[in-house]
């Protein structure tokens, strides 16, 4: 049987059943290792921790397999592993850490060399601005608007009522626009 | 219509995410490894030994009795059993 052919829940239950990382568990860490990293990198902004993270969170992912039960998708339940891992990392770590990380953001973000100052100065105030919300709420906005996830994933990676979701999503773009404000386009 | 600040950086933002780390892989399996080697250490420490010494303790009592009272007392044997 090709693996790679396997919907991600039949993978799920083959990786179940495997008494240690077999073949279904590397595909599973080969199928999601992307997202995962993803992530991993967007909620933590620093390659190293993300590094650190992506990984526990495989591990984790191994030492619960037996625990998923198709409440959801087994994508979103990777996801929300991914953003608890993360969101335990960052509270471990306080919050001084992470002004520091921001600060610096410019050479943590590869990508970014070489291009635009505007673009580059864009995700550092957007990054600046995640900072002053609370963990979770910053988590939410992340997967919400840059991972682009339904009410309904988050719902389920977060462990929320789905109206409570969809509420905290709001109150924190409330937060961000009354302390920063709104714009007439000058962003664009 | 003044326009949300947020959803503009958010547009504007590249964002991007670098390459994963080379032998990520290798790096989840060692992790893993560890992790459960851990895991069986603590077992054997905390369950296997501590098993093992209950009931090697209760072997050494019972022979701290028998050489002491000559009685081999077992008490998985009914009483009156000939054999006790």
């Amino acid at each position: 049987m090709n693996l790679t052919d396997l919907s991600d829940e039949q993978l799920a239950q083959m990786a179940a059943r495997e008494g240690s990382d077999g073949p279904a568990f590397v595909a599973i860490l080969e199928r999601f290792r992307e997202r995962v990293w993803r992530i991993c990198f967007r909620l933590l902004s620093n390659e190293a921790d993300a590094s650190d993270a992506a990984q526990e969170v495989f591990v984790r992912l191994f030492l619960n397999r037996q625990k998923f039960e198709g409440r959801s998708k087994y994508s979103t339940w990777v996801h929300g592993v991914a953003v608890r891992t993360c969101l335990g990392i960052r509270r471990g770590r306080g919050r001084r850490q992470k002004h520091e990380r921001v600060a610096s953001d410019e050479t943590l973000i590869p990508g970014t060399v070489g291009r635009p100052e505007t673009d580059s100065a864009a995700s550092l105030d957007l990054m600046k601005m995640l900072e002053n919300l609370d963990e979770m709420d910053r988590a939410l906005l992340i997967m919400k608007y840059i991972e682009g996830h339904s009410h309904e994933e988050l719902a389920a990676m977060f462990d929320l009522s789905v109206s409570a979701c969809k509420m905290r999503i709001s109150r924190a773009r409330d937060k961000i626009n009354a302390e920063y404000g709104t714009s007439d386009g000058a962003a664009e | 219509m003044p326009r949300d600040l947020f959803e503009d950086l958010v547009n504007a933002a590249p964002l991007a995410v670098p390459p994963m780390p080379a032998a990520f892989n290798r790096r989840v399996h060692q992790r893993l490894n560890s992790r459960l080697l851990a895991g069986q250490l603590f077992d054997l420490a905390f369950k296997g030994l501590a098993y093992s010494f209950v009931h090697l303790g209760l072997a050494l009592a019972g022979l701290f009795v028998f050489t002491c009272t000559g009685r081999f007392d077992r008490p998985d044997t009914p009483q009156g059993d000939p054999l006790s």
